[in-house]
């Protein structure tokens, strides 16, 4: 087999794995329970937006489906993160993984296709929760302009890089039950990250009364939070895309999608050595 | 078909496979046997390019096993595991399609329904794989592994916890993919009615490849000499020791439960040596309440190097590569 034949033969074997993953995800609860629990959000949202308009009977607002399409968003890739944590090492602990390379399966093929079958996932629920938005508009009469596709479009590059990370834990983990808690670490660290970077500001003022200068190690840390947050959680690439915008700044834009797929590659890049390294038992 | 060259698996300090040269020839079903750990599993996880092998290398249909082989190679191959394990969420018939689909294989509706009729699990195709019996799950492991024909079929234990009949039908798999020209090889730790229909035989103990022979071969190799059971009125301990340091003696073992009273003495040669034998228990104050010489069968053989004399035919190994 020459090297295009190869990687034709790989991409067979992957959309196997795809069909096969999507056809297992049909049948599970969560994709509806988290669709029904974004639409609902949604709705929560705009209702709270039409409410403040009829009380006041004023209310501006630029693009209001962007804020419910966010959440949406940030609601299936958190249950896509989640899935993803379990997909490889739920199949090695039953034992299936192992059964699975006595076929021709090689690990590029399969991370592959773990890889499209959770973005088949995503792409079926954007489907929906856009036909639900489109329906939302209609019915309230707010705007559904092109700004909601660009956002959906950056949703999808974020999503890969969750679903990625999701798979690299995976990975790097042999029980469902450790890959949870990994995913659990991961998220927690992110979050602490996060509340430092909200709280640094006003810690550093309350040390700074009995002091002339602030305290130059807290600034740093300050700084230094806010960027390993903004280049380490995905999530923050979204709300930076969509911040970009709504600005009007497609050049931030585009290097958030930019980034998004370099994250997505590196994750997959990082999965594939660990996959080696660990085997498939 | 298969060439390894001083193939070598460590894990730390463990060796599991230690400069296995293994040759299997196109067309025959080859046989590997050993005890349990002896690195036989390891081997064929490391011939289905799922391990790295530490040192050494593999060649199968005449390719080495690299990346840029590596498809080449397993289309061609089919393999069941000792252990079977099924998605829960699938049928017998989307399992088996599902890697019909990875194969590529041509006509797989027909393929499948002709595989699972021929081992009489067609009236299951649309039950849970999951749901079937541990019988079953293997046949269908068996069918898993045949539906793309495969010039080379390895299979890892297959007769483990299956009953006789089961045996039956899958020895008949096997003999049938044979006669289709296809090589067929065989791990087990013990000899039963599927490793009867083996050409070759290869024995491994800790890694190593101890001897290579045709069933016949190996089986009057081993029956040569004599095994003789005796039992005592008295315990006596220390009777194993002192028989082993007699010229006549290579081994003398003990059966499980057979306490003190009880041991197997195997003799060298073929020559009627009961009389030194008895001469020597009793000057050891043990008095014999029966002496009986055993006759092996190729089960008992396989066991008895297996699990008891590996040292005994290292050492034949060694003097045979010698002269």
């Amino acid at each position: 087999m020459n090297r295009l034949d190869t990687w034709r033969f790989r991409w067979r074997l992957a959309r196997a794995v795809q069909r096969r993953g999507l056809r297992a995800a049909i049948y599970r609860i969560g994709p509806y329970a988290t669709l029904s629990a974004a639409i609902a959000l949604a709705a929560a949202v705009l209702r709270n937006h039409v409410k403040s308009a009829q009380d006041s009977g004023f209310v501006v607002l630029s693009n209001p489906l962007v804020t419910p399409l966010f959440g949406a968003a940030i609601l299936c890739s958190v249950y896509l993160a989640v899935a993803s944590t379990r997909t490889i090492c739920r199949e090695r602990e039953q034992g299936t993984l192992e059964v699975l390379f006595y076929g021709p399966m090689d690990t590029v093929a399969y991370l592959l296709g773990k890889y499209l079958t959770h973005m088949s996932v995503y792409s079926l629920m954007v489907a929906v929760y856009l036909t639900a938005l489109v329906l939302y508009a209609l019915v309230t009469n707010l705007c559904f302009d092109p700004t909601l596709l660009w956002v959906s479009l950056l949703s999808a590059a974020t999503t890969s890089a969750v679903v990625m990370l999701g798979i690299l834990l995976s990975a790097l983990n042999r029980s469902v039950r450790s890959a949870t808690f990994a995913l659990l670490a991961v998220v927690l660290a992110l979050l602490g990250m996060q509340l430092g970077y909200d709280y640094a500001p006003s810690l550093a003022s309350d040390l700074a009364r009995g002091h002339p200068n602030p305290p130059l190690s807290l600034r740093t840390v300050y700084t230094w939070l806010n960027q390993t947050v903004d280049w380490l959680s995905p999530f923050a690439y979204l709300e930076s895309g969509i911040e970009a915008l709504l600005r009007g700044s497609s050049a931030e834009y585009w290097l958030m999608m930019v980034l998004s797929w370099l994250y997505t590659a590196i994750a997959f890049g990082l999965a594939l050595w660990t996959m080696r390294r660990r085997g498939v038992r | 078909m298969i060439q390894t060259d001083r193939l070598t698996k460590r894990y730390g300090s463990l060796t599991a496979v230690n400069a296995l040269n293994l040759r299997v020839r196109p067309g025959e079903i080859y046989g590997l046997l050993g005890p349990k750990g002896a690195g036989k599993t390891t081997t064929l996880l490391m011939l289905l390019g799922i391990l790295p092998p530490t040192s050494g290398s593999i060649r199968l249909f005449g390719l080495p096993l690299t990346p840029g082989n590596y498809f080449a190679i397993k289309r061609r191959v089919g393999a069941v595991g000792e252990r079977q394990h099924h998605y829960d969420d699938m049928t017998a018939r989307e399992y088996l399609r599902f890697f019909a689909d990875l194969y590529a294989v041509e006509h797989a509706d027909e393929r499948i329904h002709s595989l699972m009729e021929a081992i009489h699990l067609s009236d299951f195709l649309n039950v849970r794989a999951h749901d079937y019996s541990h019988s079953m799950k293997h046949k269908l492991a068996f069918v898993r592994a045949l539906l793309p024909d495969p010039e080379l079929l390895i299979l890892d234990e297959p007769a483990f916890g299956l009953a006789p009949h089961d045996i039956r039908q899958v020895r008949q798999l096997v003999q049938a993919q044979n006669r289709a020209g296809n090589t067929v090889l065989i791990s087990s730790h013990a000899l039963s009615e599927v490793e009867r229909i083996a050409h070759r035989v290869g024995i491994v103990h800790h890694g190593r490849l101890l001897s290579e022979d045709t069933l016949a071969g190996l089986d009057a190799r081993l029956t040569s000499g004599q095994h003789i059971d005796l039992e005592l009125a008295n315990p006596c301990p220390d009777l194993p020791q002192a028989l082993a340091r007699l010229p006549f003696v290579q081994a003398v073992d003990s059966p499980q439960g057979g306490g003190d009273r009880r041991f197997t003495a195997h003799l060298t040669g073929e020559t009627d040596l009961r009389a030194e034998l008895s001469q020597a228990v009793t000057a050891q104050g043990g008095i014999i309440v029966a002496m009986q010489p055993q006759e092996a069968g190729q089960a008992e053989a396989v066991i008895t190097i297996t699990e008891q004399d590996i040292p005994r035919l290292a050492g034949q190994e060694k003097e045979r590569e010698a002269a």
